[in-house]
């Protein structure tokens, strides 16, 4: 299957890249295999690690059920770029996982990254005059904080290292490429232009490469869409967001969709209404999801149903180019899934409330519900020995990082709230799981009225909430017969929870 | 062989007694009584397993319920049929007829029992009901 290399650049990327997994395993089909390569020299930052974990999580799910027919959850595949250089036969080092390894910013100072002290005197001058002695002292480990001037420095060294040769080599005629970046901030700013830049010149370390001066790119440039609090010893302040937006707006008219780079481009904001504390990078960068990310991840997979007669590139020059911005029916502070446009609630609305059902169900039922056929009449039971399977803890814990997505999806501004929840939070205002309080399950989708039946006013006659997910497990079970029980589980849960939502809701 | 010897030894193994249980098979009854009792417990096991087959009403004392139904009606059946018979014919028994009730009820609730286990298969919600394979 072909591929779409998605560079997530910076936080933003990462955080995009993390609800990009999210509807992924909701079922959202792409109909291309998902390379995730996440750029971000903040090593320790909390955004970062928590879409490298349930990327991990994605993949070691979707492996035990790769390919079966009767499940629609996870379906897509997600690599890293050291699978598919191993698939070929490569170095498969050149990477670690998901993420670029920048190297020379450990422990480094932007300073000892440009080797500062042993330029001539008039290189010292020109970089005077580039760099604050504020941008020079900066510490490069927790990223770039905003200066996209050091960004373009230091991420210049992606293009020239082995990964992105590993890259080049594994880029196939079909394959597409997405880069995520945030436009008002250092590391997205900078990275996506340069990138932009290395691929359609289609050379890498002198070996020139076709398919990739020809590929069909897409990307999102998000602007501004939360501040951070005033800090006068942070480098980042969210009053030059705007500025840098319009600054880095004026460089992409010429040089991202002025020179025909870029196939597809979406422009995505917010009125930026929420602020987020000051944490310059590190595991402390942890802020809470929000709907414009989920959004960022939708036009990933519109890109990729974009049809390709739609957007050719000819001489690493990009042909009826398509940009595009997100929008909703309605502004106000809370959205729900009736908000949306009509062709976003085609694309998302079912799955995310499959996978909510999935979800809740396995978190509040199952192991009260094992006594049911489809957990114990065949001969894979699905049992308190299934729950204890490294399987089932990684799904367990999958599904925590979607509720707790879901509850931060809620909880920040815009909220997006399109289910009936309340949030659980610790001590520190962390989101640590939701609360479902009503047993009446079908009621919990906003603004989507439960659908009745003839047999809904005969008393008794009707199977409701948790017995109608039950009977719908029971006679899926029946459908998928037997197989290996990761196999059984998970497609009798999607079948289940697609005919639920099909009978009550959509 | 008839009907009635087909059910005969069935209910004389559980109740025999002269000569009243000889009147039942003189007089046909095991037949009627070994007919309604099979399609009492094949009518409640159905019930039970095809028709109202839901996930709130298929743990093993549901089942029981329903049994505990069978066994009601088959007793009101063994009770109430030899009663009828006999009373026209002139034929008088006292505590038999509530004895043998007893023991057709329970020779029903084995006709459910088997049935149970041979139709439980098919249904969605009640496969491992009373109990698992």
């Amino acid at each position: 299957m072909a591929k779409i290399y998605v560079f997530g650049i910076g936080g933003t990327g990462a955080r995009v890249v993390k609800s990009l997994t999210m509807l992924l395993a909701s079922g959202i089909k792409t109909n291309y295999d998902i390379v995730p390569i996440l750029i971000d020299p903040d090593r320790a930052g909390g955004d970062l690690n928590r879409t490298v974990k349930i990327l991990r999580e994605y993949q070691d799910i979707h492996k035990e059920i790769k390919g079966f027919e009767h499940n629609h959850f996870f379906n897509t595949n997600i690599s890293t770029l050291s699978e598919i250089i191993a698939n070929r036969g490569g170095n498969s080092n050149v990477i670690d996982g998901f993420r670029f390894e920048l190297n020379g910013v450990q422990n480094d100072t932007f300073k000892e990254f440009i080797d500062y002290s042993n330029l001539d005197p008039n290189n010292k001058w020109l970089t005077s005059l580039l760099f604050s002695e504020r941008n020079l002292d900066s510490n490069l480990e927790i990223g770039f904080k905003g200066n996209p001037n050091i960004g373009s420095v230091v991420l210049n060294q992606f293009t020239k290292s082995e990964a992105f040769q590993a890259f080049a080599d594994s880029f196939e005629k079909d394959d597409r490429i997405f880069i995520i970046s945030s436009i008002f901030g250092g590391t997205g700013a900078a990275g996506f232009p340069l990138l932009l830049k290395n691929i359609r010149q289609g050379f890498v370390k002198e070996k020139f490469y076709a398919h990739l001066q020809n590929a069909v790119i897409g990307a999102i440039t998000v602007q501004p869409y939360f501040k951070v609090k005033q800090e006068d010893e942070s480098e980042i302040d969210s009053h030059g967001f705007i500025s840098k937006t319009k600054a880095a707006l004026h460089y992409y008219f010429k040089n991202v969709t002025g020179n025909k780079a870029i196939n597809s481009l979406y422009y995505i904001g917010d009125l930026a209404e929420n602020t987020y504390e000051n944490n310059q990078g590190g595991n402390d960068q942890r802020n809470d999801a929000h709907f414009i990310e989920l959004a960022s991840a939708m036009a990933i997979v519109d890109f990729a149903n974009t049809d390709e007669s739609t957007i050719r590139t000819n001489g690493g020059k990009a042909e009826n180019a398509v940009y595009k911005e997100f929008g909703i029916k309605e502004s106000k502070a809370e959205i729900n899934l009736n908000d949306l446009a009509d062709d976003t609630i085609k694309l998302t609305s079912k799955n995310l409330t499959e996978y909510f059902y999935f979800n809740i169900f396995l978190k509040d039922k199952l192991q009260s519900e094992l006594n049911n056929p489809y957990a114990s009449a065949y001969s894979n039971k699905i049992d308190r020995n299934f729950i204890d399977q490294t399987f089932y803890k990684t799904l367990s814990s999958f599904n925590k990082s979607f509720r707790v997505w879901l509850g931060e999806l809620q909880r920040n501004k815009v909220s997006f709230s399109p289910f009936n929840i309340e949030l659980e939070t610790s001590s520190n205002q962390e989101i640590t799981d939701i609360i479902v309080s009503t047993s009446s399950i079908f009621s919990l989708v906003k603004g989507v009225r439960e659908r009745k039946t003839w047999k809904d006013y005969v008393p008794g006659l009707a199977k409701n909430n948790y017995e109608l997910f039950i009977a719908n497990l029971n006679k899926a079970a029946e459908k998928v017969g037997n197989t290996t029980t990761n196999k059984r589980f998970m497609g009798v849960f999607s079948k289940a929870s697609q005919a639920a939502v099909n009978q009550k809701l959509f | 062989m008839s009907i009635n010897d087909l059910f005969a030894p069935l209910f004389e193994f559980f109740y025999y007694t002269v000569p009243f249980s000889d009147d039942l098979f003189g007089e046909g009854l095991y037949s009627s009584l070994g007919i309604c009792g099979v399609l009492i417990s094949l009518f409640f096991a159905v019930l039970f397993y095809y028709i109202i087959n839901r996930p709130s009403f298929s743990r093993w004392y549901h089942w029981l319920i329903i049994l505990l139904i069978n066994f009601a009606v088959a007793f009101t059946l063994g009770v109430v049929l030899p009663q009828t018979k006999f009373v026209a014919l002139g034929i008088e028994y006292h505590s038999e007829y509530y004895v043998f009730g007893l023991f057709n009820a329970l020779i029903a609730s084995l006709f459910y029992f088997v049935i149970s286990f041979l139709i439980r298969w098919r249904s969605t919600h009640a496969k491992r009901t009373p109990f698992p394979h």
